[in-house]
């Protein structure tokens, strides 16, 4: 399904792929290169990493192929349709009426079923403590952001409700 | 109107402004400095969260990379927390920038929904046939641009690439044979029983089939 001869990019720790089958043309998988299965096994510093070049990713769909949107979606799971045994980004630029639907559709709970969610995931949740120190990458400073920044975000503001 | 007038038009009409200010109610499950995760009302599935930067910002490429570094901390944290403490078998993250991707608020946010084998949660990404001169323009345009960003040399083109330079790639990286996991100073998630047993299914399962 992946080719490495596709990689459009590559450093150290990240690679870019076309998949053959894209949900859309220009449609990326963005890999970390030291081997994790799942979103829970990624080091840190490597999630940080696939963040931050996430963000310069969809900036390069934006500027590049001109498109209207975005999606990031991550299969975590073969529950949540994961293929692959290797932690993937898809970054999907998307147009006006391009036919791609990604709506889920919503199911109705019961006030009792939200409210024990709510304290399961809160119990949990407690246990979650961010150190900046042992995840911190080096910012990447682009101009090409800022410049997106003041154009792009102008344009669209006015348009989403 | 210029773009900054418009945007603190949209932070004073935005809900989930209202809602990290505490002027209006919502089921909070996480906070921390930067970012609140509430409950989505509309949710896909039983415990789909909704993890919101406070600071109100309208697209992912306008995040701030320190306020990534944290996100994505956040992100796995929580991810983890729905197979933990709702045993969820996978979790579908997913953010939307601008309408066309199906953004419906002005706020960035980015959704994490727990999932479990066939809940009917139809998010699935479509496998379409692109003609190869197409993928190819649009690597072209795609590595350009990466190339600008990063400042560094564009890589070469598919047309361009020879055997030598294929071979040489795929000795070093190469998805289907992933190299042990080398020793890494940073901290992963503890260990738990069922997250082994979901990267180990994954593992087992026959890869690269359709």
């Amino acid at each position: 399904m992946l080719k490495h001869n596709e990689a459009i990019f590559e450093d150290e720790t990240v690679a870019v792929l076309m998949p053959e089958q894209p949900a859309a043309p220009g449609h990326l998988l963005l890999v970390p290169k030291q081997h994790s299965s799942i979103v829970e096994q990624l080091p840190d510093k490597i999630a940080a990493e696939l963040f931050s070049k996430s963000r310069i990713i969809l900036l390069a769909l934006f500027e590049g192929l001109g498109a209207h949107g975005t999606n990031l979606i991550i299969q975590n799971g073969t529950a949540a349709g994961q293929r692959q045994p290797h932690v993937a980004i898809n970054l999907i630029p998307r147009w006006e009426n391009d036919n791609l639907d990604l709506m889920w559709h919503p199911k109705q709970l019961s006030e009792e079923e939200m409210s024990t969610v709510e304290l399961r995931l809160k119990e949990e949740a407690k246990n979650i403590v961010f150190e900046p120190a042992k995840s911190a990458v080096k910012p990447i400073v682009i101009e090409a952001a800022k410049k997106f920044e003041e154009e792009w975000v102008k344009a669209q503001l006015r348009r989403i409700p | 109107m210029d773009a900054e007038q418009a945007m603190q038009q949209q932070k004073q009409e935005c809900i989930f402004c209202h809602i990290i200010a505490g002027r209006t109610s919502a089921k909070k499950v996480y906070e921390d400095d930067k970012f609140v995760a509430i409950l989505d009302i509309n949710p896909a599935n039983p415990g789909h969260m909704l993890v919101i930067p406070k600071e109100h910002y309208t697209v992912m490429p306008q995040i701030p990379d320190e306020e990534l570094n944290q996100l994505s901390f956040v992100i796995k944290s929580l991810s983890n927390a729905c197979i933990k403490s709702l045993g969820a078998r996978g979790t579908t993250i997913f953010a939307a920038n601008g309408i066309a991707a199906g953004q419906r608020a002005s706020h960035f946010m980015m959704h994490i929904i727990p999932r479990m084998p066939n809940d009917g949660v139809k998010m699935i990404l479509p496998e379409h046939q692109i003609p190869s001169h197409q993928m190819s323009q649009i690597k072209v345009k795609i590595s350009k641009v990466l190339a600008e960003i990063f400042g560094a040399k564009a890589p070469a083109l598919a047309e361009e690439a020879s055997e030598h330079n294929e071979a040489e790639a795929t000795a070093d990286f190469d998805l289907e044979k992933p190299e042990a996991p080398r020793a890494s100073a940073n901290k992963t998630m503890p260990k738990t029983p069922a997250l082994d047993e979901i990267a180990d299914f994954l593992a087992k399962k026959k890869v690269g089939g359709a």
